[in-house]
């Protein structure tokens, strides 16, 4: 039992070093890095890290050189075996409201360590409330509507099912 | 002798000191041979050409054509009535009405003085003495009621599925309905079902060609074909998805457009006016 109580209290110091003294910020830049490769580039007003997460705020990401998306505020947590995203006060430009909403209030993004190829999304805004995942494995993305606002352009994407209305795509 | 601690207590607390001192070195190691110091930002684009308007200043040329400018109703071509069109790729026939009667026209015929000179889906263009006149085809509420001239657009001008507004061919420069324009402006979806677009790596910048032009399409009548290259539009160089995204933003605000093509290994100059 002694040994099993050691064990794991190194155990809990080296995870509780290893959150502690991760180099968020650098993890963050290295991420801008990768993206930059896909043609995304992300320009943020301000950078500032915390114990288990990193906080971005005004940050306003370029698609291929275009200015699309303008973010309020996102903050990153993990603490290794879960990890998420929120973003807060996403607005997409104008110029896509024939193809999506533009105005999404909150968007979370979690993971899990034992399902690390599944991302569980949600999201709400005017068009109302989305729940649904994201399949790394299968590329494939599902998002069920819990609650439907004003769908606009959506409403031609979305199909419907036993549980109601649902938006289904691959990548 | 008393101890102050535990020795277990010193031990487990050197344990833990050495494990988040290895941790750190080991975080420090990663950060500076695999991790950035520093992050990517965009830095604005510099240098893009400003939009300009053609000045034809050669004396030996002759004067420009003039512009042709929405029809405002004066004089007498209010007592034009526009009942129905035909249009044809090859062939312009609208009905009117004047002076009680009904006449059918052709494309260059004339009646009280103004020429026909094309027409579009819901409106003719007649000319006289140099002016070019708009006649918006009447709806028939206007028809039962009123039988004045106005324009029927504007009823369908809040449907934005529907598609209004037509290319028309003015000789030496081309008049893109402005309706039509908005329509495309506000949805960019539809633009993809006519016409094909294809970036190409070019230097340090892009190109883009065109894949392909929906025959009968207003694009195919904009006179762009398979393969040409876009190089700019309204003076501004097309060499960056960023310069083609802000053209296309700023499209519906532009009175002229000048679209700058390579076709083979030609520069093309293609001209319309918004109407």
């Amino acid at each position: 039992m002694q040994v099993v109580k050691k064990a794991f209290m190194i155990l809990f110091a080296v995870w509780f070093a290893f959150v502690l003294f991760m180099p968020k910020r650098n993890l963050y830049y290295k991420v801008e890095q990768e993206l930059k490769k896909q043609g995304i580039v992300i320009n943020e007003g301000h950078i500032s890290e915390g114990l288990f997460s990193l906080t971005v705020d005004d940050a306003t990401v370029f698609l291929k050189g275009i200015d699309l998306i303008h973010v309020k505020h996102a903050s990153f947590f993990t603490l290794l075996f879960y990890s998420s995203l929120e973003i807060d006060k996403i607005a997409l430009d104008d110029s896509l409201r024939s193809m999506m909403p533009t105005k999404i209030d909150e968007a979370h993004c979690s993971t899990w360590i034992f399902s690390p190829l599944h991302i569980n999304i949600e999201g709400s805004g005017a068009f109302g409330k989305a729940k649904g995942q994201i399949d790394l494995a299968t590329h494939k993305v599902h998002l069920d509507f819990t609650k439907t606002g004003t769908l606009g352009p959506l409403k031609h994407q979305l199909k419907e099912g036993k549980e109601g209305l649902y938006y289904e795509t691959t990548f | 002798m008393k101890q102050l601690f535990k020795p277990s207590l010193i031990k487990w607390s050197l344990i833990f000191l050495a494990i988040l001192l290895l941790v750190k070195l080991f975080w420090l190691a990663i950060e500076l041979f695999y991790l950035p110091a520093s992050g990517i930002n965009k830095t604005e684009e510099a240098g893009g050409k400003s939009l300009y308007y053609r000045v034809n200043l050669s004396p030996n040329k002759a004067a420009p054509k003039k512009a042709i400018k929405p029809s405002e109703a004066h004089g007498n071509i209010k007592d034009l009535e526009l009942l129905a069109i035909y249009n044809a790729p090859d062939k312009t026939v609208v009905t009117v009405v004047y002076k009680h009667k009904s006449k059918i026209l052709e494309k260059g015929e004339e009646i009280n003085g103004f020429m026909l000179e094309d027409a579009g889906s819901t409106y003719a263009l007649f000319s006289k003495g140099g002016k070019t006149y708009r006649v918006d085809l009447i709806t028939e509420k206007e028809a039962s009621t009123s039988g004045g001239i106005e324009s029927s657009i504007s009823s369908n001008t809040n449907d934005s599925s529907a598609i209004e507004g037509e290319v028309i061919d003015a000789g030496d420069h081309k008049i893109i309905d402005k309706s039509l324009l908005k329509h495309y402006a506000t949805n960019m979806d539809d633009i993809y079902k006519n016409i094909g677009i294809q970036e190409m790596k070019s230097g340090n910048g892009l190109k883009f060609k065109i894949t392909f032009v929906k025959r009968g399409s207003p694009f195919a009548k904009l006179g762009v074909r398979r393969g040409d290259i876009i190089k700019s539009i309204n003076g501004q160089e097309i060499n960056s998805y960023n310069a083609a995204f802000n053209a296309y933003k700023n499209i519906e605000n532009v009175a002229n457009l000048t679209l700058v093509i390579e076709r083979g290994n030609k520069e093309m100059e293609l001209e319309y006016e918004i109407n």
